[in-house]
């Protein structure tokens, strides 16, 4: 969450870096080095890396899945099935909720969500037929 | 010193609330394009995923019996096969569709 809003707060640092110097120009270097911006943290474009690389497996593990379904297909997709929903549903709550409490709240329900989510497949995975077995007995329907 | 950028947002968005400006029209006029369809359909299909594969996991959770006593349930329901094949359709068209335009960003 901190990243993203990292990232959006470093997209818009050049505009308001740029308004600020044109009205104080000779005050310019009194403004120091900056905390956030090219020299800041990369928790944002390391999260960006990891989301499509997240993508790339689940869409690796969804043939695996028809292939050779298993204990470690089923396991490999709750993880990256619910990562990559986390993920996608943290960037929604990004773009559409704003406010610094409703964003809190919003976010704190997602991880909570998430780990419902998980959970629950891990124990369908371990005391049910798992993920691979019950697409196939479904769609034998 | 020089504001962050932060503070500078945070009063853009304290004033222009404070105004009570009304919201011109953007969704309702603009003249819709087919990126912007897949793109939202991207959106939509994901989040509805996501809350299916949620809804499921609670389920597996709550419920007391295992999956093929629930799958024997709607088996013995005997729907017929257009509805079946409908169903079917309608689990299978968002996780293509998302799965296809997902590609197409990754590529």
């Amino acid at each position: 969450v901190p990243a993203a809003l990292l990232g959006s707060a470093l997209l818009r640092r050049p505009a308001a870096l740029g308004a600020a110097a044109a009205r104080c120009a000779p005050a310019r270097d009194s403004h120091g080095p900056p905390r956030q911006g090219h020299g800041g943290s990369k928790a944002a474009s390391l999260h960006w890396t990891g989301e499509r690389a997240v993508s790339v497996l689940l869409l690796g593990l969804l043939p695996a899945a028809y292939l050779c379904p298993g204990p470690a297909v089923d396991y490999s997709l709750a993880a990256a099935l619910t990562l990559h929903g986390h993920w996608g549903l943290g960037q929604v709550i990004t773009d559409y909720v704003h406010g610094d409490v409703p964003i809190k709240v919003a976010n704190t329900g997602l991880y909570v969500l998430s780990a419902l989510t998980f959970a629950g497949l891990c124990h369908f995975n371990y005391h049910d037929v798992g993920i691979c077995k019950a697409v196939a007995m479904l769609w034998s329907l | 010193m020089a504001t962050t950028a932060r503070e500078e947002m945070r009063r853009f968005w304290e004033r222009n609330e404070r105004s009570g400006r009304p919201l011109s029209p953007h969704v309702s006029i603009y003249k819709w394009s087919l990126p912007m369809a897949m793109s939202i359909s991207h959106r939509g299909t994901g989040v509805a995923l996501s809350l299916g594969v949620s809804v499921f996991s609670v389920a597996a959770l709550l419920l007391p019996e295992q999956f093929p006593h629930y799958l024997a349930q709607v088996r013995a329901l005997s729907l017929g096969p257009a509805l079946v094949c409908s169903a079917k359709f309608l689990l299978a068209l968002p996780l293509c569709y998302h799965t296809w335009n997902g590609v197409r960003h990754l590529v």
